[in-house]
């Protein structure tokens, strides 16, 4: 099984630079984009990835809403909240809607962000680069 | 070697532009700022050929940075890279004299990277910068 992953974000720029960037660390992984979440559902449905990447400020229903409906249909999909806007208010509705990670823009690295998915990836016991085992 | 600087807080985004930057270009060299004081400091002390910068940032913001840049090193060339697309910064990115003034949202990757090779060409060959900027202008529209 390939690793599948989706970014869930507004900005286009942002989105096209944090996939160049994952797919240089992992050229094996599918990456999926979407803009908002009715984006976002449409393709999950089809093909559920297995890490979702989502901001939260996005047009329509933000991404702590849309962390909640994905979880309740696809309890396995692992959603790592990325925002730019870190406050005690996300954070808690981040846990309670059942998201796995909360991180900020602002201070994480991309470095760390690189470990996690990795460790993510292995965990799902697919090839560190994203491909089949 | 073409010497450029990333002026922006979110480390996020900036570490990802500098890392997308040096697989294209590995001989880059790229210094990041997480402010415009940073960056002034970076610029006393090393010769850059080309600034990205942000406008929303902690302390002065980057448009009043570009300014200052301007008026002691005229040769940098500098790109604001704004969140926000408002006339009001436009003519000011204009005003305070940024080379050029490119909105996120309608940023292209391969647009940047057009400039930056166009940058690194224009090292050996005096006179190329004006279209390298220009090139990122239309880009932007």
């Amino acid at each position: 099984m390939m690793f599948k992953t989706m970014l869930v974000e507004d900005s286009t720029s942002f989105r096209q630079i944090v996939k160049i960037n994952l797919q240089d660390q992992f050229p094996s992984m599918d990456i999926i984009e979407a803009a908002d979440g009715v984006e976002a559902f449409q393709k999950i449905d089809s093909h559920p990835p297995n890490l979702i990447l989502m901001d939260v400020t996005l047009p329509g229903e933000n991404g702590l809403e849309l962390t909640k409906k994905i979880k309740a249909d696809y309890p396995g999909v692992i959603i790592i909240i990325l925002t730019s806007h870190d406050s005690p208010e996300y954070r808690e509705a981040a846990i309670r809607y059942k998201a796995n990670y909360f991180l900020s823009k602002g201070s994480i690295a991309t470095d760390e962000i690189f470990k996690l998915v990795k460790s993510i990836i292995l965990e799902k016991g697919v090839n560190a680069d994203g491909s089949d085992n | 070697m073409l010497k450029a600087m990333i002026v922006e807080d979110n480390i996020f985004f900036r570490e990802m532009f500098k890392n997308w930057l040096l697989t294209q270009y590995p001989s880059t060299e790229i210094i990041e700022a997480g402010s415009g004081e940073e960056a002034l400091k970076w610029l006393g002390s090393y010769a850059f050929d080309l600034v990205f910068m942000d406008i929303h940032l902690p302390g002065e913001n980057g448009l009043e940075i570009t300014r200052k840049i301007k008026a002691e090193w005229q040769e940098v060339s500098v790109i604001i890279l704004s969140s926000y697309d408002m006339p009001e910064y436009r003519e000011a990115a204009i005003r305070y004299g940024a080379n050029s003034f490119i909105a996120k949202d309608s940023l292209k990757w391969n647009q940047i990277s057009a400039m930056v090779k166009c940058f690194q060409r224009a090292k050996d060959s005096i006179g190329l910068k004006p279209s390298c900027v220009r090139l990122a202008s239309e880009g932007s529209q």
